[in-house]
């Protein structure tokens, strides 16, 4: 008996037939809308921060303490946003469908089961339906394109059908596998028939979902239908504000849909040691994604023609592969012993290397290189940056140490040493110190100095024109100011202020200065 | 549990004529096909509320997931699909060719006598389904393995004929 029939069993005890009927799918939608909303929060800071990591730098960190509420913040910034409906743009299939993106990946959620008894509703065609519903979203998105009546949107369009397509049948024949050895339909029972989880019994069937589900959630290396590069964002250019939210709500929960029957297919669903099944799958979940954000962080976009090459060629032929191996293992041994694992991880391990030297470099012919073990080092590369320090520093806080040579831009006078000769004015190409000076004691007085900062281009001439070692570069590298006149500065400011010059011209100084900061870890290897 | 069924039953039932009557009279192409999308969705709610489960997914994976899909695919390679349907000579003769078509399936309708089961079949239907076209007697092993080649030989002659000379 499930979580939802004893509530609704100690519901009757109080309330009349109907409500007791009605009320528990209702709590039960709320739990997973509240369950999707959190979980989208919680994967839009792990892919931001995530992707930060990956690429060596910290990620936002602005808003809440380590950047927490990042998600919230852009939650609010989408929401404020104006909604826009293109002229021209039909309207109500623009307006309808970010909801028909959306609701598929809600519906995904009512089936997967979080723990033995915790399932929304545990269908006996379970991963049918599942199937069945994800293949919805291919008509929001085209409804999407088509409905923006703008031609990047009716190119993603083209795209999301050819893609979405073809990636499912590798993706339905993988499914397959995992159903003739569990012998069910039901999520439920799926899970249950995991003694060894399917991913260790089945690797090959497990790296082709992976990829299949991949692409048709269209995340990196297969997010051709919002290649930045090619069609700007694709379906969603013209969409802002509420409608734009719930495509990027849509997007994510794709993802977590994507992640949970993963896990639940191949890693064991809820079933795990020690901690409760709720946290098992979780934990599953959240690795699956982050897996997803290492591919992303990794791979490179592939372009229309190897998407539809690695589908056709590479996954289909693959998947039949792995579903005759599969037929044939569970026609021989019944009961699919857990040994047969390893006869299967060596078979998938050889069909992997075989097939990823189908696909050449061209030019090179050779290609095992750069498709097997290329990826597979760029993987271990964009590992190993989780560990390093971010090359990036918070700027205002942290302030880099320049060149000791560094042409910054201020100049340093010192007044002290100045006789007033005008060598530096003379030398400036664009006329932007000037100078008034009168005859003194010993020489001449310079009585006023004013040099307008604005318009100055570091050339750096007066300084070299400056034969009393009285005129420097600084070594700031920050100018701004709300008017242009308060980049005039004069006489008493440059008397004032403090001086940092810099070693431009003035190779003798270099030894005293900081040394410049180094942005490459120290402890790398060249 | 009975009445809600009939409930769930009307507005499905509703639902599906109302959208196969938007499919025919709407003008705008692109809007008759997503007409068409909603129409086969409604038709598998009502294969659910028939407990026909394994019906309702497999109609969904392939009339929406494929069909509508490829119809809605072969309208944007339309073109001048935004224009409309515009009114063609075959206004009348196709007019009449639906009646009659109209004709014979309320005909076929009203003439079978369909029989009614008595209570709610509850067991899972994908095993008797399998049963019914794979099991060892009356099995339909032989029609089911023509069907595929002859998708295949379909798919191939495709190939063949679109392939540059």
């Amino acid at each position: 008996m499930t979580v939802l029939q004893q509530f609704e069993q100690w519901l009757l005890t109080y309330w009349p037939g109907w409500a007791a009927y009605l009320v528990p799918p209702l709590v039960a939608i709320l739990v997973i809308i509240v369950f999707m909303l959190v979980m989208v929060m919680l994967y839009i800071y792990l892919e931001r921060r995530g992707i930060g990591r990956f690429q060596v730098r910290p990620g936002p960190n602005r808003a809440g303490p380590a950047g927490i509420l990042q998600p919230v913040a852009d939650a609010i910034k989408v929401l404020l946003k104006e909604d826009i409906v293109p002229f021209k743009a039909d309207k109500w299939v623009h307006w309808l469908a970010p909801i028909v993106v959306f609701v598929p990946a809600l519906a995904i959620l009512a089936v997967i089961p979080f723990g033995a008894g915790t399932i929304f509703a545990d269908l006996n065609i379970g991963i049918l339906y599942v199937v069945a519903i994800s293949s919805l979203t291919v008509v929001g998105l085209f409804m999407a394109g088509w409905g923006s009546n703008n031609k990047y949107t009716s190119i993603a369009a083209m795209r999301v059908v050819a893609q979405m397509v073809s990636y499912e049948i590798p993706l339905v024949i993988s499914i397959v596998g995992v159903l003739i050895v569990a012998g069910s339909l039901s999520m439920v029972s799926i899970v249950q028939a995991q003694q060894v989880p399917f991913f260790l019994l089945q690797p090959l069937g497990f790296v082709i979902f992976f990829l299949s589900a991949t692409a048709e959630i269209n995340r990196s290396p297969f997010d051709l239908l919002e290649a930045e590069s090619e069609i700007i964002t694709g379906y969603h250019i013209e969409y802002s504000g509420m409608k734009f939210a719930l495509f990027y709500l849509g997007e994510y929960g794709h993802a977590l849909a994507a992640s949970a029957i993963i896990a639940t297919l191949f890693l064991g669903g809820w079933t795990g040691p020690l901690l409760p099944p709720f946290l098992w799958f979780l934990v599953k979940i959240i690795a699956v994604f982050v897996s997803l954000l290492w591919l992303r962080a990794t791979l490179p976009r592939l372009r229309v023609d190897q998407l539809m090459g690695f589908a056709w060629k590479g996954l289909f032929p693959l998947s039949i592969l792995n579903l005759f191996i599969i037929g044939i293992e569970k026609a021989i041994w019944p009961a699919f012993p857990w040994q047969l694992m390893f006869a299967n991880i060596a078979i998938a391990a050889l069909l992997i290397v075989l097939w990823s030297s189908l696909f050449r470099v061209p030019g090179e012919g050779a290609s095992f290189r750069h498709y097997g073990r290329g990826m597979a080092k760029g993987m271990a590369l964009t590992f190993r940056h989780l560990f390093r320090r971010p090359i990036t520093v918070a700027y205002p806080e942290v302030k880099l140490t320049p060149s000791k040579r560094i042409r910054g831009n201020r100049l340093v006078f010192d007044l002290e040493r100045c006789n007033g000769c005008r060598a530096c004015v003379r030398a400036c190409p664009i006329s932007i110190i000037e100078m008034q000076t009168s005859k003194g004691e010993k020489g001449l007085n310079v009585d006023s100095l004013e040099v307008d900062f604005g318009r100055c281009m570091f050339c750096g001439l007066c300084v070299e024109a400056c034969n009393l070692d009285a005129l420097f570069l600084s070594r700031d590298y920050e100018l701004a100011s709300y008017r242009r006149g308060d980049l005039v500065v004069d006489k008493a400011q440059f008397v004032a202020e403090e001086k940092r010059p810099s070693a431009y011209a003035h190779e003798d100084m270099e030894e005293e200065l900081p040394a410049q900061t180094m942005l490459i870890f120290r402890g790398e290897k060249k | 549990m009975e009445t809600g069924l009939t409930v769930a039953f009307w507005i499905l039932a509703v639902g599906v004529v109302g959208s196969a009557l938007a499919v025919v009279l709407l003008r705008d192409v692109f809007r008759a096909a997503l007409f068409l999308v909603l129409c086969f969705f409604v038709v598998a709610g009502i294969y659910v509320v028939l407990s026909a489960d394994f019906l309702a997914g497999a109609q969904v994976l392939v009339y929406v997931g494929a069909v509508a899909v490829l119809i809605i695919f072969a309208i944007m390679l339309t073109r001048d699909a935004r224009r409309g349907s515009p009114s063609g000579r075959f206004r009348l003769p196709a007019l009449l060719v639906g009646l009659l078509f109209l004709g014979a399936m309320v005909f076929v309708v009203l003439a079978t006598d369909w029989q009614v089961v008595a209570g709610i079949p509850n067991e899972p239907t994908t095993t008797s389904i399998a049963q019914a076209l794979f099991g060892e007697g009356g099995g339909y092993i032989l029609p089911f393995e023509i069907a595929a080649a002859l998708l295949l030989a379909a798919v191939i002659g495709a190939i063949v004929l679109v392939r540059d000379k």
